[in-house]
């Protein structure tokens, strides 16, 4: 990204468009375009071709993008026609982020990281073609690599045009230093970070290894933790079960849950079709006790509850149908019991039990030396280097835990630089004009 | 769809509000006096606020924040539409897009109801993180800004092909208190880098909030991407905008793409042959 009006005044004369001399301003726009149709199909097309030599991977990416970045950016000092003034030109900025869009977006239209012959087997002979020009990994290919080389030699040449650091465009060199700082962060990351999967059982089960994956699938390669990590306990905590009067629309082919009622005693609810319904009574811990019988009577149970807990609850409805109200039998939460309406039918029942955290309990370290842990969803835990992430259960197992192990030295950089293209983009679009407009009076004067 | 609206008064009085600001603002467009043009400022007022209770109900309701589902979202984003429409309206004193984003604020909450969840879910682990409101909250803000954005470069464009809409613009419209001519691609611009700083917040934060959640800050899932292409294309339209000949329709036209960018991201994921793979697509789409 370029800064706002400081850039353009310095970018104006060579890669932006004078106003003032018509003829001169066409021809530079000409060849911005012609030079950065050529740069960009240039990258699509020499990273393609190496690709068939080269297979993708964070290596090639990584190296790939520092080399014909360097390798572009000298060219650019030395070439004749101008070609560094169209890296730093905002034509060609927003054509390169056009086409990293582009390379985006066919990282959403062809799954990624699968194997080659999956290809083959799901798209055919489209699959084939997928496979040959690595479009099965387009973010680690060297096409990809060749835009984000073009976007490091812009972003110099950019750096340079815009030498030396002034208030009015500190923003310019904060975001840019941002996004510099973040890609190069990235690159450590995809290349030197190390990550996999640690399987663990509860009661004490130990890992010294990581299992080490890729686009999460094991690469068969084991990484030493350089300590002990002990799963001492499991827990797969679930919210509070609730129940419901749903509503299921049987409409279809299947049963649809069309709506969901909180069981509330005297609320009347509408239904789809123009039905409605309300709890008559509800018994939230239900039981039947005896009813005192008199003289001659026969002795009889009534529906009563033995506490305000939904422990098992039951009620009993009044439904209208046809605008003819009858009431229901007791239905139970425990039996799903349901009633019929129009299109659809009432289920008084337990709501699904939703889980609320998966806690994994761990002690690492080694010998007497240890420390204590939990691990959960949204709270890692870092030992010795390594952070610890929640990422799988089996509800079959409930002993079972697995832990994502993450050793990654480019993270920091990454955020570091995210930091810095916040605060870079703030500044250009809201304080960089308070210096240029409070310098302006002073140019007039002089 | 009858059921849900009578089951929920608060719901239909909010869009009921938002046709009714809708209208006047429209109203306020032919009308010379001032007191249309206020109500329709005031009804705009109601209708946010009726439109925050709606959110805040379902807040105290699910007993989380009421960003979970395309229902919930499609609420707050219709909220976030108002809001940033009512601070613009002060900002350059002028009601003349105020139909369109009462309109824009109302379609939203009309989609809604054919979104309406069957039950209020729990959060699950995922989502159980300090950054899931300051993500989603700065993000449908910049939303809200694309949209507005994305209304001023329609009256933009269509201000030079239909007389109507030029009649609108004149000074001598009520709906312009500000008494100067508005310069539509300015605000056009204005609104686009505040949207874009505030998907550059979302983006990042949400970057930040994978690597505490899966150990990774990137992963190339549907969703990162297409809001990556939505912030390259915003990114693309400042850039192009220093450059001669952006500045008019073409601009306002990548404006619109930008925006269509932007609800493919937010509505489209599940159309995408990679969706199994995303860990984003709404529950309830």
């Amino acid at each position: 990204m370029s800064p706002s009006s400081s850039s353009a005044a310095v970018a104006a004369p060579k890669g932006g468009d004078a106003p003032a001399a018509a003829s001169p301003a066409l021809s530079t726009a000409e060849r911005e375009s012609r030079q950065a149709t050529w740069l960009v199909f240039g990258a699509l097309g020499l990273g393609g071709a190496l690709q068939i030599f080269i297979a993708p991977g964070p290596w090639a990416l990584v190296l790939g993008s520092v080399l014909a970045g360097a390798f572009l950016f000298g060219l650019s000092q030395v070439m004749p026609g101008k070609w560094r003034d169209t890296l730093v030109s905002f034509r060609f900025i927003a054509v390169l982020l056009f086409a990293l869009s582009l390379a985006a977006v066919g990282g959403t239209l062809i799954l990624q990281n699968k194997p080659m012959a999956w290809y083959e087997q799901r798209y055919g002979l489209v699959g084939s073609l997928i496979v040959a020009l690595r479009l099965d990994d387009i973010f680690h290919s060297l096409w990809f690599a060749g835009f984000v080389a073009l976007f490091f030699a812009s972003v110099a040449n950019s750096a340079i045009v815009r030498w030396p650091v002034r208030l009015k465009n500190v923003g310019y060199w904060t975001c840019h230093a941002g996004l510099l700082t973040s890609l190069l962060g990235a690159g450590a990351s995809a290349v030197f970070s190390v990550r996999g999967r640690v399987d663990l059982h509860a009661g004490g089960e130990v890992a010294r290894q990581v299992m080490v994956t890729k686009n999460g699938l094991p690469t068969g390669e084991a990484a030493a933790l350089g300590f002990d990590l002990k799963l001492d306990r499991f827990d797969l905590v679930r919210y509070t079960p609730e129940y419901r009067v749903a509503y299921y629309d049987l409409t279809g082919s299947q049963a649809r849950l069309k709506a969901s009622f909180d069981p509330e005693v005297g609320v009347k609810h509408l239904l789809p079709g123009g039905d409605s319904f309300k709890i008559k009574k509800l018994f939230p811990e239900f039981t039947t006790r005896p009813v005192a019988a008199g003289p001659g009577e026969t002795p009889r149970l009534e529906y009563a509850s033995l506490s305000d807990q939904m422990k098992n609850p039951a009620a009993v409805l009044e439904v209208t149908v046809d605008g003819d109200p009858r009431e229901t039998g007791l239905m139970l939460a425990a039996r799903h019991d349901h009633v019929r309406t129009r299109q659809g039918a009432l289920v008084f029942e337990r709501r699904e039990d939703e889980v609320k955290a998966f806690q994994s309990h761990v002690t690492a370290g080694t010998g007497t030396d240890t420390r204590k842990a939990l691990v959960s969803v949204n709270d890692p835990f870092t030992y010795n280097g390594w952070t610890f992430y929640q990422v799988n259960y089996d509800p079959k197992d409930p002993s079972y835990s697995g832990l994502e192990a993450v050793r990654d030295p480019g993270v920091n950089w990454v955020f570091l630089g995210f930091g810095l293209i916040c605060l870079g983009v703030f500044y250009m679009f809201y304080l960089e004009d308070r210096f240029k407009k409070r310098k302006a009076p002073v140019a007039v004067k002089a | 769809m009858f059921y849900i609206l009578a089951e929920h008064p608060w719901f239909v009085a909010t869009s009921a509000a938002y046709a009714a600001a809708m209208g006047l603002y429209a109203a306020a467009w032919r009308s010379t006096r001032a007191i249309v043009g206020r109500i329709a400022t005031g009804i705009m007022v109601a209708a946010i606020a009726l439109n925050a209770s709606l959110i805040a109900a379902r807040w105290i309701e699910a007993d989380r924040a009421p960003f979970k589902s395309l229902f919930e979202s499609l609420v707050f984003f219709s909220f976030t539409m108002g809001v940033v429409y009512l601070a613009m309206e002060w900002l350059y004193r002028t009601r003349v897009f105020g139909a369109i984003c009462a309109l824009g604020s109302f379609g939203g909450l009309a989609y809604a109801v054919t979104k309406w969840d069957a039950e209020i879910v729990k959060l699950p682990p995922a989502l159980q993180s300090g950054w899931f409101v300051p993500h989603v909250v700065v993000y449908f803000v910049g939303y809200g800004a694309a949209a507005f954005a994305t209304g001023v470069a329609l009256v933009q464009i269509l201000s030079t092909r239909v007389p109507f809409v030029n009649r609108l613009l004149s000074v001598k419209a009520g709906s312009i208190l500000s008494g100067e001519a508005l310069d539509l691609e300015k605000i056009t611009y204005d609104a686009i880098k505040f949207s874009f700083v505030m998907l550059t917040l979302g983006l990042l934060a949400g970057s930040v909030w994978a690597k505490s959640a899966w150990g990774d800050f990137w992963v190339w899932d549907p969703k990162e991407n297409w809001s990556l292409v939505t912030w390259l294309v915003y990114g693309a339209y400042l850039h192009l905008r220093k450059v001669k000949g952006w500045r008019g329709e073409k601009g306002a036209w990548l404006v619109i793409a930008g925006f269509a960018v932007v609800m493919f991201t937010y509505l489209g994921m599940s159309m995408l042959p990679t969706a199994e793979a995303s860990n984003h697509v709404y529950t309830g789409q």
